[in-house]
Parts: C-alpha cells; structure tokens; sequence
C-alpha cells in the first residue's frame, strides 16, 4: 500500500525533491502505475505461452545487422542543455 | 589465525560478442566520440521501442552451455528501476526470474585444491552510459555510446573464500566465454567487470554475515585488492564488535580502500516488471542442440591437450589456456616448432608481460607465429643467445622486422669463429694466471669465473659449449 512515507522514501532514492504538499496527490498518481505493474505481475505468460505454442522463437527475433546511428546534433537537439557533444545533466553525488 | 572465513560471491558482467547494440541496431565498438553510436532507443527517446537482438540470446546460450547451466526454454525480459543519469530511460532492461541461463558449475583450483563454483543464473541485459563529473560546474556530462551494448551478468553462489579463488573464478569463466566465442573478455576495454559480494562468518556459525557488495571492478588487481582490504576491513569491525553495515561499497584504486556509496537498495526497491515491450522468447531443444554444435573447443581440452600430450606443468598450462588468443597463438607456434615446454615459456615469461603492461594485446600480436618460432628455434639452438632473443622479441614488437634480420643488424648471432675464441680464451688465461692456479690446485668454481670472463670479451655471442669446450681444452694442457 503506498503512502507518503513512501513517497518520500522513494524520492530519497531517485534523488528528487518532492515537496510535502504535493506527496498525496503522488500518493494517488503512483498507486495507479502500481496497479498497474501488479496486474502485469499477475499474468501468468509462461503457462499460455506453452499451452498454445506461441511466443517468440529464436529465429523471429531481430538479425544482427549494422544500421546508421543518429547525426549527434539530431540527438542532441531537445537536450535543454548540452556541451562538446555530450548531455549535461546536474550531478548527482554517491 | 582470523576465526571467521571470508565467503565471496562474484556478479561478473561480460560485454556479449555482436555486431550491435542488444535492443537497437546501433553499432557495437569500443571508443568513438561521444553520443555518435546512439539512436532514439538507445538514447531512452519516449515512444521508442527496443526490438531484441538475437545474436545476443544465442551467445548468451553458448556461454550457458560453457558454464554448465541449464537453458531456460522460456526467457522473459524485465524492467529494473533506478534512477541515475547513465541511463536515460531511468530503467535498464534486464532479466529477473526467467533469465536465459540457470543453475551451473565450473570448476576452479581453490586454495585447498579442485573446488566447483556454483553460479545462481545469467541472464542478459543492457549496459548503461558513461557519466564524466564536473566538480566546478557540479554537472555531468553524459556520453550515451555504451547504453545498450548487450551484457552477460553471471552470478555465483557465495562459494569463494578468497581472493585468490576470485581471481580463479573469474579467469576460468574468462576464459569459457571467450573459448564459446562470446565474449573478449577485455577488463581494460569493460568488456569484462565484476561485482564483489562479501561477507564474513564465524568458524563456528552456520548462518552467513551481513553482506557488504563492492561495485565496478575492472581489473584483477583491484578485484584481488578490493577482497583483501575489505577481508581486513571487516574482521577489525568484528573483533571490536562493531556492526557491518549491508551497503554498497567502491573501491578508491589509489588509496587501496574501499569506500561507502549509499544504502543498499533491495531487489523490492528496483521494483522489476515484465517489460512490456518485448515478448517473451522461447528457446527450443533444436536451438539448443544446433548451437552447442557450434560451440568451438573447451578449455578444458586444451588443457587436457597442453598437461597429457605436451607435457606442460599445470600452472605454465593454466597460463596458456587463460586467453583464448594466446592458447590460439601458442597452437599455431608448435605447429611450426613442436618444442611445446620452450614455446610455453617464452610466451609465459616474455610476452604475456608485455600483455600485462598493455603494449601488446593478447589477440593482436604485432609478429606471426612463424616469427616467434623461429625466435624460439633461434634461441633453443644457441644461435642467438637467451638475453639477447629476449632483446630481439623487443625489437620485433617495436619494429615488425623479422628475428633473423634484427639478430643480424644487432650483430646479435653466436660467433662460430672457433679462432677467435681461441684467442679470447688464450688471453683470459694469461691474464687471470690467480683464477687459474686456482682452479687448477682444486677451487673447481673459478672455472665459472673464467667462462664469465670469456663471454664477456666475446660480448655474449659465442656459442657457450664451444667456449666451455676450447676453455677446458686450454686449462688440461696446464695441468
């Protein structure tokens, strides 16, 4: 069940500040994607997958075959902010 | 003697040999300026979807089948949620309870002799960015080449109790993975990192000790220091009875010590789900089967090859067998010249340190086989003497000559000039009249002296049984 003990805990790990007022509407946000993991996690695949045979077999899957990555600019054109072709982002002490 | 027994499990992380990345068709290569091997997908674009590479799934099989595991024949792929700036998505795709790989064993040389190590799974998953940190900005700056290149994570069972096991475990499944043709396993590239699990029990207790992880070692020598310090580490804490702290660890290379990061997240925090974009893939018998077929000669039976049919001692064997390029290397040199025992300790003693130091890499070597045993023919036949073939491989490496040529322009060739020998030995003679008398009333010793002498003149390149012979020759006429 998730709380705002919660909330702040888990703010604590993504290093983000939450401030208190806006941790129960998080509270409500956050239930409904947990919900909806849940029901992910109770699908139970593996039994379908052998009742019916179906699924993805080795040989559907994706080759192994080179592709021209993106021109760096175009990458890097949304980044708010970016420096010597990187992405900058804040630091985040360990 | 400590009273409590160091118990280790490793969490090693091999880069899987393909051309692109695991879930885009981005090219897979070490180096290359920053952010120019990233797409949409691999750069965590929202709305993109990552489609399975299946090179990655057959050599993660081909590794499970090196290491002893059973392949799962239904293999999910899952969320792992965190949240640091290497990778973009803020969730790395791995495997959580249907990896590819389950339960294996690979054999060690443990410190009490042969010992199994038990590995838990391996499953695949993609690797994260590089963040470079600005102290004075207080920023990062994030190079996103290596987000999606295709890992192997192997995880053991806490069945080591030292460092020196580590380091066994670690070469021996190395060396697996690069004889299945899966991985290079290069430490110095990140092709091959590990995570180290640590705790310490009681003799006499039969439950395991709060355990500490240490994170990104990638090189043996950290790994093997890293162990060491933290077994140090936690027996002081224990014998003053002070509390071990589970919490994730890095190891400071230049102050030998191991460091706090931050508070052990549990598996329950990653919050795993089924990743919803990527359905589920099953692997069948005839997958199985067509690619052990594939699957190259084991280590094992060329170690089999090097301690029973050439007759290496197992230690120079185990050394050879390591890396897969130098047991390549070494196959290729005996073909040429079958003296297995000298062609080993060459390769073993020469040039696997400058493989050690980094001028050379193992599966680049700057000379051909052809080259090298004519080296080591050259040196076994005194035609070049064993300092100076140890010279002439230098020069091979620095300038790609062939040895003969540099033995040549060195004027490094044994002297067969038997009058000149014969000159420096009759000089010696006459010059070190003490040595000789010496010898002569019974000091047999000295002989090694006036041999020194000598090669000396002859600046090492005669022949030393053609000088011991006309030396001996000259002493008898004296008597």
């Amino acid at each position: 069940m998730l709380d705002t003990a919660l909330i702040t805990y888990l703010a604590e790990l993504s290093k983000i500040e939450v401030e208190e007022a806006s941790r129960p509407k998080l509270v409500a946000e956050m239930s409904a994607i947990v919900e909806l993991m849940d029901t992910m996690n109770d699908l139970i695949l593996e039994e379908d997958f052998q009742k019916v045979g179906e699924g993805v077999h080795l040989n559907n899957l994706r080759t192994d075959v080179c592709k021209a990555s993106y021109e760096r600019e175009k990458l890097l054109q949304n980044a708010l902010y970016k420096k010597d072709g990187f992405f900058v982002v804040p630091k985040i002490m360990e | 003697m400590s009273s409590y027994i160091p118990v280790i499990g490793l969490e090693i992380h091999a880069q899987l040999l393909t051309q692109t990345k695991i879930f885009c068709s981005c090219e897979v290569d070490f180096g290359g300026e920053q952010n120019t091997r990233c797409c949409p997908v691999c750069a965590g674009f929202p709305g993109t979807l990552p489609v399975l590479n299946q090179e990655v799934v057959k050599c993660a099989i081909k590794a499970g089948l090196a290491l002893g595991c059973e392949i799962n024949r239904y293999s999910k792929i899952d969320r792992k949620n965190y949240f640091y700036p290497d990778l973009p998505k803020a969730y790395q795709i791995s495997q959580f309870d249907s990896p590819v790989c389950l339960s294996g064993k690979v054999k060690i040389e443990g410190d009490k002799g042969e010992k199994e190590i038990r590995i838990h799974h391996a499953h695949i998953e993609e690797d994260a960015g590089k963040l470079i940190h600005d102290d004075i900005e207080n920023t990062s700056l994030a190079d996103y080449n290596r987000c999606g290149v295709p890992l192997l994570e192997i995880v053991s069972e806490p069945d080591m109790s030292s460092a020196e096991e580590a380091r066994a475990y670690i070469e021996k499944v190395s060396g697996l993975l690069q004889y299945a043709g899966v991985s290079l396993c290069r430490m110095e590239e990140g092709s091959l990192r590990a995570d180290v699990n640590i705790s310490l029990k009681h003799a006499d207790a039969k439950e395991l000790g709060t355990k500490v992880e240490i994170k990104n070692l990638n090189s043996m020598k950290s790994i093997v220091r890293a162990i060491d310090y933290e077994i140090e580490r936690q027996t002081k804490l224990l014998t003053t009875g002070e509390p071990i702290v589970q919490e994730t660890r890095k190891f400071n290379d230049n102050r030998g010590v191991t460091v706090s990061m931050r508070s052990k997240e549990d598996a329950h925090d990653y919050r795993y789900f089924k990743e919803p974009d990527i359905i589920p893939v099953i692997i069948t018998e005839e997958d199985i089967e067509k690619l052990s077929k594939e699957m190259p000669v084991l280590i094992d039976e060329r170690m089999q090859l090097y301690t029973k049919e050439y007759g290496l001692n197992k230690a120079d064997a185990q050394i050879v067998v390591n890396e897969k390029g130098i047991s390549d290397f070494y196959n290729d040199v005996v073909m040429i010249y079958p003296n297995y025992k000298a062609v080993a300790n060459f390769i073993v003693v020469e040039i696997l340190r400058y493989v050690n130091e980094g001028e050379i890499q193992s599966n680049h070597l700057p000379f051909s086989a052809e080259a090298f045993a004519t080296l080591v023919k050259m040196s076994e036949e005194d035609i070049v003497n064993k300092n100076n073939a140890k010279a002439i491989l230098k020069l091979m490496i620095e300038s790609q000559k062939g040895p003969m040529e540099i033995a040549k322009e060195q004027g490094y060739l044994m002297n067969d000039n038997t009058d000149e020998i014969k000159e420096v030995v009759s000089s010696v003679v006459s010059e070190f009249t003490e040595e000789v008398t010496g010898y002569l009333a019974g000091k047999e010793k000295l002989f090694g002296f006036l041999m020194g002498q000598c090669s000396k003149r002859l600046a090492g390149r005669a022949n030393p049984k053609t000088i011991k012979e006309i030396l001996e020759g000259e002493l008898t006429k004296l008597r």
